[in-house]
């Protein structure tokens, strides 16, 4: 990359005590040197199994947790240097959509005042240029201005989403986490969600971090993604790549892993295990006690993050001897039935229903 | 279209002429008493499932999928008021058996497992000792066959190391694995049908992929029913031989797997099945399903899609549709369907 990231990770690490009589049970390590790079206006999943640290490292860049190693530079400005009350000032251009929205939205707050909190915080449009531009947010997330009064239980799951949307996009930040900001909704509402978390982002421009276990989710709205098992990167591509040739043999289980609405055939070779404790990881690659080409060398010596010219890095010893993969189901690629299609693009033809008003 | 109708005439038609499904859910309607009134949760529901089968119910959250699950487990609790339909297991009606018979096939001929295995596991108590009681309640075995048959039922679900891990408790056991567990007890009394609500939603990627395999050999190899309740239609075609979509209490649509995802008639169905992103070439934006579900309370005079629905005309405002055919097998409630009509 030749021009200077947005976010630059380097060397991150998050080390949690296990407790104990003085800290005596060891630590965990859940985020374990990551180091990637977010370009303007770039979105980059972030995508792993429970218990990855893809969630610890979304808190970690927000600094809603301190690191215990590592460095984050935020347009070159180191931010783990900064003091509390320069990082608050940091923050409007840092911000955080949660996964639930029945929990992180005040019940005993209007939406007007969910919305022009962090305005307010800020000292941002003080007084009636507050109503404006609360107005002007619900309408970009598809909801009715008007409700501004209303309280959150108010509305559906996916209205409050909005919201919470609406909320993280009021100081024009240029960068937001999304931590599984669809993983609590119906399916027809996330894919609404969807859509929208893609079109604000493209047309304003902003840079996400889009944290999901999906990854049919996030190869619908990221540029690039990065796979994270037990702590540490695996493999970082652009999204084609990912999803065409992937090299680390976990990334490749995630794809065949994937739920194909495709009448039963016989299916791939599936992972077999459970995830290990990241309290007690296994020696050498994390992967190697799960991985069906694994060998001496696995179990022996961790692999390193290696960086291709196209952009393409594996961390894995024998990614260019294991068996070309096989592909994503062809029930996931092949283009949707002519009947389908014509009967989808009604969907797609009908104004969005909360924006002219409900 | 015409690769999945080609689809379904390599399907098994599970539910053949001559036999009887296992179960059949007839008119089934339940209501929960609340503070505003009592509220719809299922209305009419009307499917079956073949012995031996697979059918997978999907919808929504307040689609009802789950409260009919509990109806014929027998599990409703007190607000929970049945007022209709019958649910008919090899033939007897479960609404109007004695309770005693009722207890004997729960857990007997029909089990279920549930989404948070770690819930439905007693900590107090070793993995082992749960699936042994499970067995000795409704048989009368010795300790030891009890034992051994525990022991087996651990390895036929792919737990390893089966005699150790009777002695473990739960906690110490990883979600996959208490999921195993689970199946395990389950399958304790050879059930002739296995309700499955959401068996894989808590689990990680990989190990839901293990989970739905485990299930289908136990469909294949023991000859279990298996009805499996998801919001996720695509999971449910990749193990379903029929697939049941509710949406706000009620059947919207019913029929083979390759029907209803190559050919749906219904426009919900439609819905769900774009609202999934795809790999497919090109840039378009995913379909999501405006509006929300609707609130049961409040339900619409006529279809209860109807605010949502892209193909709605006046009838559809006014009336309620029935369920009625449109192939073999396939129904849909829908006025405007066949949906060729109005695409």
């Amino acid at each position: 990359m030749t021009t200077e990231p947005l976010l630059r990770v380097r060397d991150l690490c998050k080390h949690f005590p296990l407790g104990g009589f003085f800290g005596g049970r060891g630590r965990v390590a859940a985020v374990d040197g990551l180091s990637f790079d977010i370009a303007e206006g770039e979105t980059l999943g972030l995508v792993g199994e429970s218990g990855c640290g893809k969630s610890t490292t979304g808190r970690l860049i927000l600094r809603l947790i301190e690191p215990t190693a590592g460095e984050i530079a935020f347009r070159g400005r180191d931010l783990l240097g900064l003091d509390a009350s320069v990082m608050v000032s940091q923050r409007r251009n840092l911000q955080l959509i949660f996964q639930d929205p029945f929990s992180s939205l005040n019940p005993s707050m209007t939406v007007r005042e969910i919305i022009g909190e962090p305005l307010h915080v800020h000292h941002v449009d003080a007084g009636s240029g507050i109503d404006r531009r609360v107005a002007e947010l619900l309408e970009m997330v598809g909801l009715n201005a008007r409700h501004m009064g209303r309280y959150p239980h108010e509305f559906s799951g996916g209205q409050r989403q909005r919201i919470g949307i609406a909320r993280a996009l009021a100081l024009s930040p240029q960068f937001i986490v999304c931590d599984e900001p669809v993983s609590a909704l119906d399916v027809s509402v996330q894919a609404q969600i969807l859509n929208l978390l893609r079109r604000v982002q493209r047309e304003m421009g902003i840079s996400l971090l889009f944290i999901s276990h999906d990854l049919m989710a996030v190869r619908y709205v990221a540029h690039r993604v990065a796979v994270m098992y037990l702590g540490k990167l695996v493999e970082v591509a652009p999204t084609a790549a990912i999803f065409d040739q992937p090299r680390h043999p976990y990334s490749r289980a995630l794809l065949d892993a994937i739920p194909a609405p495709e009448v039963a055939t016989q299916r791939k070779a599936l992972l077999e295990g459970d995830l290990p404790s990241p309290i007690n990881p296994p020696t050498g690659c994390h992967f190697h006690p799960r991985c069906p080409f694994a060998t001496a060398r696995c179990a022996a010596e961790a692999p390193t993050l290696e960086d291709d010219p196209g952009g393409h890095a594996v961390a894995c010893h024998h990614w260019r001897d294991v068996p070309q993969w096989t592909g994503l189901s062809p029930a996931l690629t092949r283009p949707v039935e002519p009947r389908l299609a014509r009967l989808l693009e009604r969907f797609r033809e009908r104004p969005l229903a909360e924006a002219t008003g409900s | 279209m015409d690769g999945a109708g080609g689809q379904a005439h390599d399907m098994p038609l599970t539910a053949t002429a001559d036999t009887r499904p296992l179960l059949q859910v007839r008119g089934l309607s339940v209501s929960f008493a609340t503070e505003g009134g009592r509220v719809p949760a299922v209305r009419h529901a009307d499917f079956d499932i073949p012995a031996g089968g697979c059918v997978g119910i999907v919808g929504e959250s307040g689609s009802g999928k789950s409260v009919t699950s509990l109806a014929i487990m027998g599990l409703l609790a007190g607000a929970a008021r049945i007022h209709a339909g019958q649910i008919l297991f090899e033939g007897r009606d479960l609404l109007a058996l004695p309770q005693k018979e009722v207890r004997r096939l729960r857990g007997g001929a029909i089990s279920m497992i549930f989404q948070e295995p770690m819930s439905s596991l007693n900590p107090a108590f070793t993995v082992g000792d749960q699936i042994m009681e499970a067995i000795r309640a409704h048989e009368s075995v010795g300790a030891r066959e009890a034992r051994d048959r525990t022991v087996e039922l651990l390895r036929q679900v792919r737990i390893p190391s089966p005699e150790r891990r009777f002695d473990e408790y739960p906690h110490k056991l990883s979600g996959g694995m208490r999921q195993r567990a689970m199946i395990a007890m389950a399958l304790a009394c050879n059930p002739r049908l296995l309700i499955a609500d959401e068996p894989t939603t808590a689990l990680d990627v990989t190990v839901q992929a293990q989970v739905i395999e485990l299930l289908r050999e136990i469909q294949r190899e023991r000859g279990t029913a298996i009805m499996l309740i998801s919001h996720n239609i695509g999971l449910i075609a990749s193990l379903a031989s029929d697939i049941v979509v509710m949406y706000a209490g009620g059947v919207v649509e019913r029929g083979p797997s390759a029907r209803i995802i190559g050919n749906p008639e219904h426009p919900y169905t439609v819905g769900l099945l774009g609202a999934i992103p795809r790999a497919e070439p090109g840039d378009r934006p995913l379909v999501g399903i405006d509006g929300a579900v609707p609130d049961l309370r409040h339900l619409p005079p006529g279809c209860v899609f109807e605010p949502r629905c892209p193909f709605s005309g006046p009838v559809c405002r006014e009336t309620a549709p029935e369920l009625s055919p449109f192939a073999p097998r396939h129904a849909a409630a829908c006025h405007m369907a066949p949906l060729e009509r109005v695409a």
